[in-house]
């Protein structure tokens, strides 16, 4: 590891300045920031520390159910927030259900959508992908089996947020603070694939820093739900994840629908096609197959990993049964 | 300055792509594919020809780490030519001699210490090139030096269970009973050599025509090392799982199966034990499913060879102040060696546990074997056993006068010496060390030759149940049922942490471990704690462990080890329990979801 | 039987092999007094004292059979 200081900024402009300079890094809950340290993936000279602002790490609620998320707000906190819990469930379970109780503690929301990703070439040292600025994407003709099946090339790796792929289905707006000042943009915009640049999985600018998360109450009558396959039932990422956001009309019919993919694409994959064979149509076992099969109907698996789309098939097909309180056999 | 230069060289880190004639040698010296280990017996030709039914499938197994907690390492520090190693070892005293050689030392001036230790599961004998490397820095430094490894050289560089490729035949007559066996096993150890898997086949069921052919392939990988019952989990999953192929194919219930060719009378019992307390019978004829999630079960047996050998000396100690110490040049690998060793002085003794303390882990104390093979306990406790006992003569003599009788017509107990025809003659042991006319008195015993005996094997059985996920492939293991024979129990707490760890490792060897390896760059992909898989808590099924102590006349306290025995059939029982549940077998290790989803036809 | 899980009393003693040869069983001693050498074993994992690792200092594997007979240059005898 190279050495590195840790410095406290007096205030947001300042943080944004000290961050625009080369070489600095936003230490959060640095629970992914220190992995990278040690790998040395990342060598920063100066470690900015977001917690010596205030007022980042609260969850506001507005009288109608949208929140209001600060950055430093814990993945624990989110997930055990009663506002959180009650209109956006989604959110809530995709944070309880990520990593670890100990991670869970120090990990943040800004830093759970800013970590890097956890493709085994990309971590290794020794190897220079076309991530870290090399040629090739080793994952191509290599072992590739948690790899993307979905909206991968040149780069094929899975974005690991459990968070993102709620965040884009309630709709969420993140705001980022840059030196020359604020802009908000849609979650679903903030990350990027890797066809537009292989080396970033986000539009943050040197120096921006994410300083709060929009999520504003979902329609009426809409329920929703999260729900995630993992190898290992401790301490494992998904093999794929779904997030569905349903609401009916009086008629019981599908009137909204989102439904996003995690660990599937290089960013969280919202599924327009499946939403669409929903849409205006009443909810059964038969629609939710359908809805699923379109979902993935688009999968280009690597060598390895054609195993994800049964996989992420049935997250969606569940998930969606579970947000239109159809129950489901695995209940 | 050191300066290196690197070229690259061809390279082959798969098993079936060093076997090919073109495939780069890995050592210039031979051929990549070593000669076989050959066992025969009787007839196999006759014995396929006589089968009702067999079986021909090929069965693999990956590359399995020890992922011990604390890494290899040392502390070094140096005193003129007088050596100190803080030392993560299973043996102390072979750290000690061959540091001895290493630095031409006589072995006295070398003094290894273990306190304790963070795992090794066999891959800790002997000074590794960190310790002697840590050795050589404190000498040039002439200060203490620290190396302990990083996870990810202790992943790649510090000894692995060796994959392995069964090629497996095996037939029966219609009662079940097996009339041959086959195996032509390919296994790679990595730059290293010893993956042979045929014991299994030889010593779990009765068949009297049996061929195993075991060739180790060499590819450019880190070496294997002894892992936690060599060779056998591997060998236990491919046989286990042919055994239940063909009692489908004979429709006979796959328990029954294997009590028809079970040659122990000890796993006889255990196996109705266990089916008893497992609920085979029933859990076995009900497929039960909840949606897409399947049930099923599995049992497979297990041996080993968990018995002493000598060489273990002890000594026991009574201070004036009333202490008692037992010393002894073992180390805890973390099976409680220490505290079965306090309990078995204790006992002997006559004295409650508190006021024993065990000291291990340190070469200046009697010779001790390393802790491997199982044979740590059944190694140590006689010779602690011994020396208690002599310790206790002593005292007995001690006491003699004082209570105005003989010495043999005293007794000990709850720590106070009693004239065994007049109880209410006696003296409290602490009062008795006051008497003791120096500091101390002081006994040793040994590890004599083991006695005849009842069985030179252990036998076991584990029986698990599994739910399977039949739309995502994933596997979760909900409950183990484990008959073990390890003689004595000495402590029931440590015997059954025994098991847990060794079904906990084989959960681990059954559906999520591979050390992979990267084919264009011959790198691990994996070696770290996170995306090499290990279980945790919620992928630890309940355990329900069972003991049936066959008074084995071994030693003077009949224990057996038992840390190999309890991990043996864990895998194998899963891999069973998931081809019981999805209706076909899973053949390749770890059952992961692409293959469980692609043996049901789902990918 | 070779393939006895461990049987120590049938194991070889380490007669004639190479005194820089370590494998697990070589840290315990056959009844005679010798290290444990068992070349019929199919799962010893063999090390050389002098590199460490699996082979010898001529770059060639190190094991019962290899590590056996004063023909290998590197070979010490066991004093
Ligand atoms: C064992 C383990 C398992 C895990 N499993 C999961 C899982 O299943 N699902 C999941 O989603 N995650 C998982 N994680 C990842 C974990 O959630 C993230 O590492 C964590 O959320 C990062 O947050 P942090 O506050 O520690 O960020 P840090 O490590 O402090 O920062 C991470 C990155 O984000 C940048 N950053 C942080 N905050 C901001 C900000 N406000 N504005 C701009 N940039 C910022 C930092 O500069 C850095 O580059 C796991 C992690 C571990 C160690
Ligand atoms: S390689 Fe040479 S020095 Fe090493 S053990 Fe074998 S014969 Fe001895």
């Amino acid at each position: 590891m190279k050495q590195f200081a840790v410095v406290a900024p007096a205030d947001l402009a300042s943080a944004a300045r000290m961050l625009a300079e080369p070489n600095r890094s936003a230490l959060a809950g640095g629970v992914d920031l220190l992995d990278l340290l040690k790998l040395e993936l990342a060598a920063p000279a100066e470690l900015v520390n977001l917690k010596a602002l205030g007022g980042l790490d609260r969850i506001e609620s507005a009288p109608g159910g949208a929140l209001r998320i600060g950055p430093l707000v814990t993945l624990n906190q989110l997930a055990a927030s009663p506002a959180v819990r009650e209109r956006h469930p989604a959110l809530a379970d995709s944070a309880a259900q990520a990593a670890t109780p100990q991670v869970r503690n120090l990990a943040t929301v800004g830093g759970n959508l800013a970590q890097r990703p956890r493709c085994w070439y990309f971590r290794n040292p020794d190897i220079v992908c076309l991530k870290k600025g090399g040629t090739k994407c080793y994952a191509v003709a290599g072992l590739n089996r948690y790899h993307a099946i979905l909206g991968g090339g040149p780069s094929f790796i899975v974005h690991p947020s459990n968070l993102a792929p709620a965040l884009v289905a309630y709709d969420a707006a993140v705001t980022l603070h840059g030196p020359e000042g604020a802009r908000k943009i849609a979650v679903g915009d903030f990350f990027t694939l890797p066809k537009i640049d292989p080396r970033r999985e986000n539009v943050l600018k040197p120096g921006e820093i994410i300083t709060a998360i929009e999520v504003p109450a979902p329609p009426a009558r809409a329920r929703s739900a999260y729900l995630e396959a993992r190898e290992k039932q401790s301490f494992d990422w998904p093999l794929a994840s779904a997030v569905t956001v349903i609401g009916l009309n009086r008629a019981d019919e599908v009137a909204y629908a989102r439904i996003v993919m995690g660990a599937v694409a290089p960013i969280p994959w919202r599924a327009p096609s499946a939403e669409k064979v929903l849409l205006g149509a009443k909810l059964d076992r038969a629609l939710a197959d359908r809805a699923a099969q379109a979902a993935l109907a688009g999968a280009a698996p690597l060598a390895h990993n054609a195993y994800k789309i049964p996989i992420a098939r049935a997250m969606v097909r569940r998930a969606i049964l579970r947000a239109g309180g159809i129950p489901d056999e695995t209940a | 300055m050191i300066k290196v230069d690197y070229a690259p060289m061809p390279f082959v880190v798969a098993m079936e792509d060093a076997m090919r004639p073109d495939a780069p040698a890995v050592f210039e010296s031979g051929a990549n594919v070593g000669s076989p280990h050959v066992n025969e017996t009787g007839n196999v030709a006759a014995g396929f020809e006589s089968a009702e039914a067999s079986v021909d499938a090929v069965y693999t197994t990956p590359v399995q780490t020890h992922v011990s907690l604390e890494t290899h390492g040392a502390v070094a520090s140096w005193n003129g030519d007088e050596l100190t190693v803080w030392c993560s070892t299973q043996g102390i005293f072979g750290v000690r001699d061959d540091l001895a050689v290493h630095f031409s030392l006589p072995p006295e001036n070398v003094r290894v210490i273990t306190a304790y230790l963070g795992g090794g599961f066999g891959s800790k004998f002997g000074a590794g090139h960190e310790v002697i490397i840590a050795a050589e820095l404190a000498r040039m430094a002439r200060a203490p030096v620290k190396l302990m490894l990083s996870r990810a050289e202790e992943h790649v560089a510090t000894g692995n269970r060796p994959s392995s490729r069964q090629h497996v035949r095996i037939g029966a007559a219609r009662d079940g009973a097996l009339t041959a066996i086959e195996l032509e096993q390919h296994g790679s150890g990595g730059i290293g050599g010893g993956s042979g898997s045929a014991a299994p086949y030889l010593a779990l069921y009765r068949c009297a025509n049996f061929r195993t052919r075991e060739r180790n392939v060499y590819i450019n990988a880190g070496p294997a090392s002894p892992m936690r019952a060599p060779g056998w989990p591997q060998g236990c999953f491919a046989l286990e799982l042919a055994i239940d192929e063909l009692a489908r194919k004979l429709n006979l219930d796959r328990l029954e199966m294997r009590r028809r060719n079970n040659p122990s009378p000890v796993r006889a019992l255990e196996f109705d034990l266990g089916a008893r307390a497992f609920g085979w019978d029933e859990r076995s004829r009900t497929p039960k499913s909840r949606g897409p999630i399947r049930r099923g079960v599995g049992v497979a047996s297990a041996a080993w060879h968990g018995i002493g050998a000598s060489g273990p000396q002890a000594q026991c100690v009574a201070y004036r102040d009333g202490r008692v110490a037992v010393r002894i040049g073992t180390q805890d690998v973390g099976t409680g060696t220490r505290t079965i060793i306090a309990m078995v002085a204790a006992e002997e003794l006559g004295l409650p546990l508190r006021s024993v303390t065990a000291e291990i882990g340190d070469t200046r104390y009697l010779f001790s074997l390393p802790s491997g093979g199982s044979m740590t306990a059944p190694s140590t406790t006689p010779a602690v056993r011994q020396a208690a006992a002599h310790l206790k003569g002593k005292l007995m003599r001690l006491a003699a006068p004082a209570l105005g009788a003989s010495p043999e017509d005293l007794v000990i107990s709850d720590g106070v010496v009693r004239v065994r025809a007049e109880p209410n003659r006696a003296i409290k042991f602490a009062d008795l060390c006051r008497r003791i006319p120096g500091d101390s008195l002081a006994a040793d015993g040994e590890h004599v030759p083991n006695y005849g005996g009842y069985s030179m094997t252990q036998a076991g059985c584990q029986f698990a149940g599994v739910e399977v996920d039949i739309e995502t492939g994933i596997v979760r293991v909900t409950d183990f049922v484990a008959v073990h024979d390890a003689g004595v129990i000495v402590d029931p707490l440590t015997a059954r942490s025994q098991v847990n760890g060794g079904i906990i490792m084989g959960v681990g060897f059954a559906l999520f471990e591979d050390r992979r390896l990267d084919p264009q760059t011959g790198l691990m992909v994996n070696p770290t704690m996170d995306d090499y898989k290990l279980p945790g808590v919620f992928d630890t099924p309940e355990i329900r462990a069972y003991f049936v102590e066959v008074a084995n006349g071994i030693t003077n306290t009949g224990v057996l080890g038992m840390g190999e025995a309890v991990h043996v059939a864990a895998t194998a029982a899963i891999g069973c329990a998931v081809a019981d549940a999805i209706g076909a077998p899973v053949r390749d290790l770890p059952l992961t979801p692409d293959r469980v989803l692609a043996a049901i036809g789902a990918v | 039987m070779a393939n006895e899980p461990v049987n120590l009393s049938a194991r070889e003693s380490g007669a004639g092999f190479c005194a820089m040869l370590r494998t697990k069983f070589s840290y315990f001693r056959a009844p005679g007094g010798a290290r444990l050498i068992d070349p019929a074993s199919a799962t010893a994992c063999y090390t050389c004292m002098r590199t460490q690792r699996p082979f010898g200092p001529d770059d060639r594997p190190a094991g019962a059979d290899s590590c056996r007979g004063a023909d290998r240059a590197c070979f010490v005898t066991e004093d």
